[in-house]
């Protein structure tokens, strides 16, 4: 058995089987047939000739009986008289009347004998005149003249052949004395017998041609499929080197018969070289015994068989592939072999392993998220529940994975019911009422919904986002849906929007005091420019007494606008930290100079007590104005001819500036509030010259400073110390 | 005597006060309500100090500043800003050259006087060299 008659598996092969099967079968009955018609063909005619025989004797037995009969009525007494042949007075010889009757009456010849001379005849001789005168011969004469009996028989008659009956006539002795004859030719009977002969032997002919006819044909068709059949073999070869995976096939004994080129390079042999090898005599024993295992459970229990195994190349690499095996039957029906198939899936497998190690990192990804994650399959069933949703639900992952029908909902609304994450495809129309917040990105959605005493605790606010997960080819395979948790931050929200209302109620007041603060200095110059006037034209003291009143007031409003616009731009001014590097002495210099005309009115001195080397970083124009009221203020609360004093002194990684004066000092419970908005020490007292803004403005100065402010008193009438904090050389 | 002070703000008591101020001191003023009534003194000839308040509606004290430039009226005048709010804004960019001197409301008779003498003396100083 050669590879090539492993292919008998195929319909082509079988149907060249089944036609030379035919062939053979129709050659078989053509040759019985033709046999079967020539027996009963010879038979048939056998008997047809029997029956004519039968029916030609019948007709000259009622032939030579009428003879008989027309003989006997002229007379029953015969003898021969003379050299005549008389039956009774009737005389024969030369007398044709009755062989002439006779021949009327049946066709065919009569002739009557005396002895053995044909004495009256309608028989012709060659010269077509009647034989009279001639002599029987033959075995007939040896029937009639030797024996004394009749003869019927096949006589030639002047060489014509006859269908001949002779009777003798007897005398009243019983001596023969003559013979009477009826004849019919042969000719006429065989022509019949002839013919049907020759249709018969034309039958049997046209026979023999049909088949041997239906032979050719059937041999050449036969041909042409043995080619056809050759072509497909050798496309079914071709393709088979053409697939790119090995193919072999084997017999029963697990014997090779055949494979492809991607086989030959597998093995690293050639076709020639493989068939009738085994598993054994190729691969290394433990994988031939694999091989030679299945196989045989396969012969075993003929049908498919598929299985992993490895497998060595010629180059010595080993390889993972799946063996696909097949049991195909010979043309007899019974398993005739195996046809196998390897399919290499190394990479394949690599690529599994490289998929499997991607999904393990994700995984891990995901189960690390800070946010509380969950990943669904298509199906909607939980395939990832992270620990930080493990700690927001409670709910263990070895509870939740694997399972479907909304499981994950249970934890937030304590029912199975659709969430965001079910809500991806949803109509937003439909599902804008369901939230406090929703909205979609692309096909991300983004929600926040109140969870009313989330896990019996609280009311919770919950902000999640779910989107869909989408394969390499870009169909849907599930969803990944965050959830935080943004109770704390909506708290948050909360305060941080109050405080920008405070800031904005804050920008108003600023505004408002800006504006007031401008528009009073307005109706303020009338006055101050008029007031001057009046007062010179009065004559009055006390007239001009109340006078002055009027004008400290004005002065007084003015600096309150003063102040407070001042004080609105500090606080409220959002203005960029324009800070630089100051030689600290220098600034409080600047300030004491501005300070001169009111220290000078109390006869006060200011002492600069500052290192020259003190650096600061601050705003200038901010620090004198700092100082000036902090001088101004002391000067204020200080007796005339009294001392301040300014100095600086580093105190830890701070700069401590000081500004003492001597003045009437602070009660203990009053130091904290000296620096509020307005505060007055003594409320009852109208105090024309502050405006209770100073100290609000230094604090105000020092806070923008990132520096602190504060005030000590050792008590009532023992002086002042205002301190605060500055930042040294920027860092 | 012709007038050496010319007074605009849109503030109409204000403008009556310094008048009546000016008008004890024996100082000749004209008053203007807006930044074209300047201009219009300026174009009948007025050349002194100019006490030009900047928050006017319509047109400003810096706009009637650059109308007065553009207008080549500026040419033997000083101005002087009245001003509330004691800062200046970055509405005179451009145009710093042009102000003298400022003066923050409310200013009293000494300030406007100390403030004028010394201008009406520049001016005069400078009157020849223009002459």
């Amino acid at each position: 058995m050669n590879y090539r008659q492993a292919h008998t598996l195929t319909t082509v092969t079988n149907k060249v089987q089944y036609m030379k099967t035919t062939t053979k079968y129709i050659l078989a009955s053509s040759i019985v047939a033709i046999m079967i018609v020539a027996m009963f063909g010879g038979y048939f005619l056998s008997q047809y000739q029997d029956y004519e025989v039968r029916e030609e004797q019948e007709k000259l037995e009622n032939c030579i009986r009428t003879f008989w009969e027309l003989l006997n009525h002229k007379g029953t007494d015969f003898r021969v008289v003379n050299g005549q042949l008389l039956a009774g007075a009737y005389a024969v010889n030369g007398n044709f009347e009755l062989p002439d009757k006779v021949q009327d009456i049946f066709g065919g010849v009569a002739t009557v004998f005396m002895g053995d001379e044909r004495v009256s005849t309608n028989v012709l001789n060659a010269e077509g005149k009647r034989a009279l005168g001639t002599r029987l011969v033959g075995p007939a004469y040896e029937a009639i003249f030797k024996q004394g009996r009749t003869y019927r028989g096949v006589v030639n008659i002047l060489d014509v052949p006859y269908l001949t009956a002779y009777d003798p006539i007897k005398n009243r002795q019983g001596e023969v004395i003559g013979a009477l004859f009826v004849g019919i030719k042969e000719s006429e009977f065989l022509e019949r017998m002839h013919d049907l002969k020759v249709h018969l032997m034309m039958t049997l002919a046209g026979m023999a041609t049909f088949f041997i006819s239906l032979m050719v044909v059937l041999g050449r068709a036969l041909h042409q499929v043995e080619a056809a059949n050759d072509s497909q073999i050798r496309f079914q070869q071709t393709l088979l080197n053409t697939i790119p995976n090995p193919v072999f096939y084997k017999d029963t004994d697990c014997r090779y018969l055949g494979c492809n080129k991607a086989f030959e390079f597998y093995a690293g042999i050639s076709q020639d070289e493989l068939v009738g090898k085994t598993p054994h005599d190729l691969w290394p024993e433990e994988l031939a015994e694999c091989y030679l295992q299945h196989d045989l459970v396969l012969l075993e229990k003929p049908g498919f068989q598929g299985y992993e195994a490895t497998v060595r190349y010629a180059d010595g690499s080993l390889r993972d592939v799946i063996f696909n095996k097949a049991t195909f039957n010979g043309s007899d029906g019974s398993v005739a072999g195996l046809v196998g198939v390897i399919l290499d899936i190394t990479e394949r497998k690599a690529a599994e392993e490289a998929t499997k190690n991607a999904y393990q990192q994700l995984w891990e990804i995901v189960e690390f998220l800070p946010d509380a994650t969950f990943v669904v399959d298509k199906e909607k069933r939980v395939i990832a529940w992270n620990r930080a949703i493990e700690k927001m639900t409670g709910l263990k992952k070895e509870d939740v994975i694997g399972k479907g029908d909304y499981v994950y909902s249970i934890p937030f609304y304590g029912e199975r019911r659709p969430i965001l994450i079910d809500l991806i495809d949803e109509n937003m129309d439909l599902i804008r009422d369901k939230y406090a917040f929703i909205t979609i990105e692309g096909r991300t959605l983004f929600a926040e919904a109140i969870i009313p005493n989330f896990r019996g605790g609280a009311d919770c606010c919950l902000w999640g986002t779910a989107t869909p997960l989408f394969d390499s080819q870009g169909n849907q395979v599930g969803g990944i849906q965050s959830i935080r948790d943004i109770t704390g931050y909506k708290q948050a929200e909360g305060e941080r929007l109050l405080l920008k209302s405070q800031v904005d109620q804050n920008r108003l007041m600023e505004t408002i005091m800006v504006r007031l603060g401008h528009d009073l200095k307005t109706p303020l110059t009338p006055l101050f420019i008029l007031l001057p006037l009046i007062r010179k034209q009065l004559a009055q003291p006390d007239l001009i007494k109340k006078f002055d009143i009027c004008i400290k007031s004005a002065i007084s409003i003015k600096n309150l606008a003063d102040k407070a616009a001042v004080l609105a731009k500090l606080s409220f001014r959002i203005q960029p930290f324009d800070a630089e590097d100051l030689c600290l002495a220098a600034v409080v210099d600047d300030s004491v100079l501005t300070c001169e005309d009111m220290l000078g009115l109390k006869q006060i001195v200011c002492q600069n007590c500052v290192d020259p080397a003190v650096i600061v970083h601050g705003m200038p124009g901010q620090l004198r104005e700092l100082f000036v009221n902090l001088i101004s203020n002391a000067v204020h609360f200080s007796n005339d001819r009294s001392v301040i004093t300014i100095s600086a002194e580093q105190h830890g990684n701070a700069l401590w500036i000081s500004v003492r004066d001597e003045g009437v000092g602070i009660a203990a419970d009053h130091l904290e509030h000296v620096f509020d908005e307005l505060f007055k020490a003594d409320e009852s007292r109208h105090d024309l010259e502050t405006s209770g803004l100073g100290l609000s403005i230094c604090k105000r100065i020092v806070l923008n400073h990132h520096g602190r402010i504060w005030a000590e008193s050792p008590g009532i009438g023992q002086g002042t110390i205002m301190r605060f904090t500055l930042p040294r050389k920027a860092v | 005597m012709d007038a050496q002070v010319l007074l605009v703000d849109d503030e109409e008591l204000i403008r009556q006060s310094v008048e009546a101020f000016f008008q004890s001191e024996g100082i000749a003023i004209l008053t203007a309500a807006s930044g074209e009534e300047c201009l219009e003194h300026l174009e009948d000839g007025f050349r002194g100090v100019i006490l030009m308040d900047v928050m006017m509606p319509d047109m400003n004290g810096w706009d009637t500043i650059r109308k007065i430039v553009e207008s080549d009226l500026y040419d033997g005048n000083i101005i002087v800003m009245l001003t509330a709010l004691g800062v200046p804004d970055n509405k005179m960019e451009g145009i710093q050259q042009y102000v003298t001197d400022y003066l923050t409301k409310p200013f009293n008779p000494d300030e406007l006087m100390e403030i004028l003498q010394y201008y009406f003396g520049l001016l005069n100083a400078l009157k020849p060299a223009h002459g």
